[in-house]
């Protein structure tokens, strides 16, 4: 607690300032939620489509709708807590009059829940969604069958109740009413007609209610009644009676009178029992100057500009996993704890040793000294037998001097061994474990698609069936991320290019419905997902045509139908023969290579001529740690991911040969171009050595051999990003530390193997030029 | 509560969640809007209320307050829900234990809801959103 210094005492900031509208932690919980709200509202809404009776889907959605109003309305988003209620509204709308969701409201909704979404996007940049919004508004409230009514904040005023009045309870009107309470309601409480049941409820357990003014039934209905007279018989005494009924922010005054037999509506006026003694005030008026919950002051005050919110940084993890990381940091600290037993075990040895070696010193010089006295007495005739005996019985000890010493130690160094392994498989799991608290599902953008795929089969008129599979699959929360825009490259791309038209597909002979399949799965350390259509399969020809139209291949080179499908990834590559706004402006396949490239995976595509087209990218599970081969240049150590390491070997310098200018050596049938990692980065290396070792490296179709000195071995690499002015180093992609502490560069084979191939082709260019000129 | 003994408070206040004996009041947050029941949480711990549960549906809650029986102080009960709505719920824990103590957490708009669950023996109600100040007044008046 901290102290003002007017002495108040505040609580600890994080706790009082949750709901304070601006509070980065409430917004970061508030978009994370609407969000999958959102996801919520559009994945009912597309069931809904395919089956417009589906009870449990309207109802998702109204909720979804209702929560979102309400979270809305906590961050005082004014217009989305508005909007959404007309949603909201339009479900409630359609759960009552138990209609069919048509064709028209799904698309009114779906374009809702855009506006929703951009609305969030625009709170998200600190800005205020300035769009246009009336016609959707318009056309659900049309469809609620009332004007759009978008001040009312969420005040729903004369909306028939399915709510069936539960009879007005326990009123039993034969009983004599002892007393009248006169109970004021406060019109500011936001539900100022609740009040008036609210009190009933409440003086129900002190009495028997005899009856109300206005009659229950009028107090039941939506209404605000200023005052209602409760006509009661009770034991209780009064105050009881004024405790039971005050209610905070909802009654005013509350006045106890009595009253006459019968019940009669007024209080008796003159009579014996009105003479005021009776008659009192209660003084709980509305004390707070502050508006009531939910009437924030201005509701239309936008805070300031806010600081605009990473919603993905907000990570639910399942409490098992973090219980499992306190399971195995405490048995960390119970290693710690070991070790340092060991270590002490250690100092006490070396004491020992320390002690056992002066003692042996001793003995030795007493042993040297003694020696000239032995050959004397041997000399003057001793014989050899008893001075050998004499020797043994003074120096015999020598031999097991160290004995202690040597079982302590062996005791010691086997404890520390196992201690040693104990950490080893503490910190693996521990990686493992936190790994595994930043793994996500890839629903979380597997489940945009069902929309994308919607609205892009309307745009186009094709008939497709999306098939979504092992959505359960987990991966790396920033892996996931960068994700989504290739997938959707790739999901236009069947669509547009892969899958025909329905008349088309019957001509081909195949069902009208084209399949689009996305599937996740797991597989050693990599995910691979694939994106796979049935569809007319990639035009082997036409890639090659247009391949050689932009020069990325000679009219003479013989291409595998693999080559050619992987050309399709080559910058400025499209196939289509229109650009449409779907896919098709040339960019696009070649960005999905990059960016999963980026993230360390790889892309292939494979299809055959109508039967379809499928994209695998496979992608590390983890980009912060990845298995490195570790290679020696000179004095320097690099990392190479051995995820992009074809093989291996070991090469005298006689092997390389030198075709065009440029070194190449021969691996088995394929002739493999060389780069040497020492010119490259510029390392001193010994000139003349009897052999070199070549990294195969490969990144897509992309091969090329690094020539280093020396192999050091397999090693987990946890992948430091550099930073600042180091940015700017092209061929590595971060910096690792060693288990002995030097650092170690990364390389990057896609940006190492673009280096070497824009030279080889700029070199190329020049060569041609010559010849030509 | 911790804090209270780590850092005296000087103007003596004792935290709002404390029974007489000094024993937090107990609480079982139900509601499907994680959202809702983190700010409800926040609230209430920070007046010493122990959570001594939440849970995601009418369902849910139901399950949650026979098990918890009787360590359950105060239910906040949200009204519209997945599985089961609140007023179904604060039915079924009444008809379990007549003395149950539940307030309904409702949106604005939800008035013959809230009425019909007043009637039912729901001791309050929250308008949400929340305001921290109604929410701990409401609650206490509940409780006391």
């Amino acid at each position: 607690m901290y102290l003002t210094a007017s002495g108040e005492t505040l609580h600890l900031g994080s706790m009082s300032d949750y709901l304070d509208p601006n509070n980065e932690e409430l917004l970061q919980d508030f978009f994370a939620e609407a969000e999958s709200q959102v996801e919520l509202l559009e994945a009912n809404i597309l069931v809904l489509e395919n089956d417009p009776r589906n009870r449990d889907a309207i109802d998702e959605v109204f909720r979804a709708a209702h929560t979102l109003k309400g979270a809305a309305a906590t961050v005082q988003m004014t217009e989305l807590a508005e909007f959404t209620h007309i949603v909201e509204d339009a479900f409630d709308r359609v759960r009552e009059s138990n209609a069919d969701v048509d064709g028209d409201l799904i698309d009114l909704l779906l374009s809702a829940v855009d506006i929703v979404k951009s609305m969030l996007v625009a709170r998200a940049d600190g800005s205020i969604y300035d769009g246009d919004q009336s016609v959707v508004a318009a056309g659900l409230a049309e469809f609620v069958g009332k004007p759009a009514e978008t001040s009312a904040r969420g005040q729903v005023s004369s909306r028939p109740t399915e709510t069936a009045h539960p009879s007005p309870p326990a009123i039993d009107a034969d009983t004599d009413a002892a007393l009248a309470v006169c109970v004021g309601f406060d019109e500011s409480n936001p539900m100022n007609s609740v009040g008036g049941i609210q009190v009933f409820a409440a003086l129900k357990r002190v009495g028997t209610i005899v009856r109300t003014e206005p009659d229950f039934d009028v107090l039941y209905e939506d209404r605000y009644h200023p005052e209602v007279r409760y006509f009661l018989s009770t034991d209780a005494d009064e105050s009881a009676i004024i405790a039971a009924a005050r209610i905070p922010d909802v009654t005013t005054d509350i006045r106890v009178e009595a009253v006459g037999p019968a019940g009669g509506g007024a209080p008796l006026a003159g009579s014996e029992a009105t003479a005021g003694s009776e008659s009192r005030v209660d003084a709980d008026r509305p004390t707070d100057t502050e508006p009531a919950a939910g009437q924030s002051e201005s509701p239309d005050k936008v805070p300031e500009r806010r600081r605009s919110t990473p919603t993905g940084s907000v990570l639910r993890v399942d409490s098992r996993r973090v219980d499992d990381l306190l399971n195995l940091v405490s048995e960390a600290v119970i290693n710690k704890a070991a070790f340092n037993q060991v270590s002490g075990e250690f100092t006490d040895e070396l004491a020992l040793l320390n002690a056992g070696t002066d003692q042996y010193r001793i003995l030795m010089r007493q042993l040297f000294d003694s020696l000239p006295e032995y050959f004397e007495r041997m000399q003057r005739g001793a014989s050899s037998k008893d001075v050998k005996k004499e020797l043994n019985e003074r120096f015999s000890g020598l031999y097991t001097h160290f004995d202690d010493f040597a079982g302590r130690f062996r005791q010691s160094l086997n404890k520390f061994r196992s201690n040693t392994q104990n950490l080893g498989r503490i910190a693996s799991e521990l990686q493992e474990g936190v790994m595994r608290i930043r793994m996500v599902p890839i629903s979380q953008i597997f489940s945009r698609f069902p929309r994308l795929v919607r609205d892009l089969t309307r745009t186009l008129s094709k008939q497709i069936d999306l098939v979504i599979q092992g959505e359960d699959t987990e991966l790396d929360k920033s892996v996931i991320e960068d994700l989504l825009d290739p997938l959707i490259h790739c999901v236009r791309n069947s669509i547009d290019h892969g899958l025909e038209a329905p008349a088309q597909r019957l001509e081909a002979g195949k069902s009208e419905t084209g399949t689009l399949t996305l599937r996740a799965s797991s597989e050693g350390n990599m995910i691979i997902i694939e994106v796979a259509d049935d569809g007319r399969g990639i035009d082997v020809k036409a890639v090659r045509d247009k391949a050689v139209e932009r020069g990325v291949i000679h009219a003479s080179k013989t291409l595998s139908d693999v080559e050619a499908f992987n050309l399709i990834f080559d910058p400025g590559f499209s196939t289509a023969k229109k650009v449409s706004n779907i896919s098709g402006r040339g960019v696009g396949l070649d960005v999905v290579r990059k960016q999963i490239e980026k993230l360390n995976g790889s892309v292939t595509v494979w299809s055959a001529p109508d039967e379809g087209t499928r994209f695998t990218i496979k992608i590390p599970l983890t980009l912060a740690i990845i298995q490195g081969l570790m290679i020696r240049v000179g004095t320097e150590t690099y990392a190479i991911p051995i995820t992009s390491v074809v093989e291996s070997q070991r090469i005298r310098p006689s092997d390389i040969r030198t075709l065009d200018n440029y070194e190449v050596l021969d691996v088995r049938e394929d002739v493999v171009s060389l780069l040497r990692l020492s010119r490259i980065f510029g390392i001193a290396t010994d000139p003349d050595p009897t052999h070199y070792f070549v990294v195969i490296v490969g990144s897509g179709d992309k091969k090329v051999g690094l020539v280093v000195d020396s192999l050091i071995g397999e090693e987990d690499v946890v992948i430091k990003p550099l930073r600042d002015h180091f940015t700017n180093a092209p061929g590595i992609a971060g910096a690792n530390i060693t288990g002995d502490g030097r650092v170690s560069l990364i390389i990057d084979v896609a940006q190492l193997l673009e280096l070497g191939l824009t030279s080889e082709r700029n070199a190329r260019s020049t060569t041609g030029a010559v010849i030509g000129g | 509560m911790k804090a209270k003994q780590d850092f005296p408070s000087i103007n003596e206040r004792a935290a709002d969640g404390l029974k007489e004996d000094g024993t937090p009041y107990r609480v079982l947050i139900v509601d499907d809007s994680m959202f809702v029941a983190k700010q409800l949480s926040q609230i209430l711990t920070s007046e010493g209320f122990e959570i001594i549960g939440t849970a995601g549906d009418g369902e849910e809650g139901v399950t949650k307050y026979k098990e918890l029986y009787p360590k359950v102080d105060l239910v906040t009960m949200d009204i519209t829900m997945p599985k089961m709505d609140g007023v179904t719920a604060l039915e079924q824990i009444v008809a379990f234990d007549k003395d149950a103590k539940v307030i309904m957490v409702s949106a604005l708009g939800k008035q013959d809801l809230v009425k019909k669950s007043l009637l039912m023996g729901a001791k309050n109600y929250i308008v949400k959103p929340l305001d921290r100040k109604k929410v701990l007044e409401r609650i206490l008046m509940s409780l006391k």
